[in-house]
């Protein structure tokens, strides 16, 4: 019997097995590990970036809707950088399940079914989930192309906004939401959630399921900055600053902060900056957030407080920074942040917070 | 940390665990495409395949199951994407002698097929650097003549007459293996 034999078919039936080959190049020896970290990190950061880039037109809107509900004084919401979204908080944040209140009250019309799922808080940051459903077939239609966020009537002020992967005609989404008693920021009833078209609304008293930490801290107010602060608290969920404005010819919103790690590494967590002329002749709401520093605080001689020659800077550590935000009333200051994923205090050895450093450890 | 426990914060979105896991597996991945590519893989090259393989298993985080070692999972993903980097679309025409005609006695296609198969593997394993990396450079991985001959730092004519050594390994296996070559 004639068998006519083709060289490459016949080696297309092996097996990566078959033709592993002996390490002559050394590879094993020279690969560079930090590298292959950078190029994963990079992929990982880059799709977040992406998923933070879609949301940022809605979120900028949600928090106009809502700072005009319920802004006393002068309150500034900053746009987040947005981290891909679980089903729950804990897969969200990594915080464990008893810091969590499930909630599950839901409100509908004919189209949508509007649905609180979580919700944890350390009785100044928070953050919620919530599902809406499509219902009808007419709302089922359009459900993945509407822009749904515009619908939720959502307060207090919601910001730091993510969706999740929905089920079928099931959106989810979470966000993060921030109450004062100091700033009257701390709607008695509780949080309420409603969507255009449902006359209804869910009301959630605020309870406090994150353990809160209470720190002085004197952080004066300094060039180009001009807040000082005197309180700090910080939990798992993100951190608070309270102070007062020291200096209104200053643009509110500008704010330096970098957190100092316990093994060196460094979180550039936000640092904004922008002239004042510059925010005067631009209309849209700007991007900002602050982290803050605690205890023994020591002044350190800084002369990037105030940069000098670029009127702009905006820069924020989205492997932390969810979102925040800036209210002032009455000469009064609460700057809030949330944190994109939960936070281990242990591993922080110091905040700088517009030039000043704070040691923790 | 333990795999399960890596695999548990990857599925919470921590960054940390993701930079665990490149850390304990960079050197695995890397030994696993080095051995599949050898010298048709630059340093480079092996870098960006352990970095594909991590971003696969980050992205693929949410099916991840909670066992003990991740070893096979991994090794099974930087196989496929080293060979997903390998992997050529031969666009040369192919040398004269790529057919080989055989006569023998045996009837039954399958058992021949499986002969065949192991004449091949036992050819394979008897030689030796760069023979047998050249040889699977052509007929396996599909790269030209001349991108091989760049790759092992060798004259064409040198890749040739390799390729022709191989190609006689394997006529001589199958001779002993009771086929009659016709050339």
């Amino acid at each position: 019997m004639k068998h006519s034999i083709h060289m490459h078919s016949l080696f297309e039936k092996l097996n990566l097995e078959d033709i592993q080959v002996e390490d002559n190049s050394t590879l094993y020896g020279q690969a560079n590990i930090e590298r292959i970290r950078k190029l994963t990190l990079d992929k990982v950061r880059k799709d977040r970036k992406e998923m933070s880039f879609s949301f940022k037109r809605q979120l900028c809107k949600v928090a106009l809707v809502a700072c005009a509900v319920l802004c006393i004084g002068g309150a500034t919401v900053f746009a987040a950088a947005n981290e891909g979204v679980r089903e729950t908080i804990s897969s969200l944040l990594g915080i464990s399940q008893e810091k969590i209140l499930k909630v599950g009250e839901s409100i509908k019309n004919k189209d949508y079914k509007l649905t609180v799922l979580e919700l944890a808080c350390d009785s100044y940051t928070g953050i919620a989930t919530i599902s809406v459903e499509a219902l009808s077939p007419k709302a089922q239609e359009t459900f993945f192309k509407d822009n749904i966020v515009h619908k939720l009537r959502i307060s207090p002020v919601g910001y730091g906004l993510r969706e999740e992967a929905p089920d079928e005609y099931r959106r989810y989404f979470s966000f993060s939401f921030k109450v004062s008693k100091e700033l009257n920021l701390y709607p008695e009833e509780g949080l309420t959630f409603s969507m255009e078209g449902i006359s209804k609304k869910i009301t959630i008293p605020i309870t406090q399921t994150v353990e809160l930490t209470e720190l002085d801290i004197d952080i004066p107010a300094s060039e180009g900055y001009p807040m000082s602060y005197q309180k700090l608290y910080y939990s798992d969920l993100g951190f608070t600053l309270l102070g007062s404005l020291e200096n209104e010819d200053v643009n509110s919103e500008n704010c330096l902060i970098t957190i100092e790690f316990m093994d060196g590494s460094i979180s550039k967590f936000y640092h904004y900056y922008r002239a004042l002329e510059q925010v005067k002749s631009d209309n849209r709401i700007s991007v900002a957030k602050t982290q803050a520093s605690i205890g023994r605080s020591e002044r350190s001689v800084k002369n990037d407080t105030a940069p000098s020659d670029e009127d702009t800077i905006i820069d924020f550590d989205t492997e932390w920074f969810s979102g925040g935000s800036n209210s002032i009333n009455s000469g009064k200051v609460i700057s809030i942040f949330s944190f994109s994923k939960e936070m281990d205090w242990s591993t922080v050895k110091s905040i700088m917070v517009n030039g000043t450093t704070v040691r923790l450890h | 940390m333990e795999d399960y426990i890596i695999i548990k914060r990857l599925k919470q979105n921590k960054e940390k665990a993701l930079e665990y896991l490149i850390e304990r597996y960079s050197s695995y991945v890397v030994s696993i495409a080095a051995r599949i590519g050898g010298r048709l893989l630059s340093i480079q090259d092996v870098e960006e395949i352990a970095s594909d393989v991590f971003y696969a298993i980050w992205k693929n985080r949410g099916n991840l199951i909670e066992t003990g070692s991740l070893k096979p999972y991994i090794a099974q993903i930087a196989r496929n994407m080293t060979k997903t980097r390998l992997c050529h679309k031969r666009e040369e025409e192919p040398l004269d002698e790529d057919m080989l005609v055989f006569s023998s006695e045996g009837v039954d296609e399958l058992i021949i097929h499986k002969e065949q198969l192991q004449f091949l593997r036992d050819t394979i394993s008897l030689l030796n650097y760069p023979d047998k990396d050249i040889l699977l450079s052509y007929y396996f991985w599909n790269y030209k003549l001349t991108e091989i001959a760049e790759r092992f730092d060798l004259p064409l004519s040198t890749i040739k007459s390799k390729l022709y050594r191989g190609r006689s390994e394997l006529v001589k296996r199958f001779e002993e293996g009771g086929y009659y070559y016709e050339a």
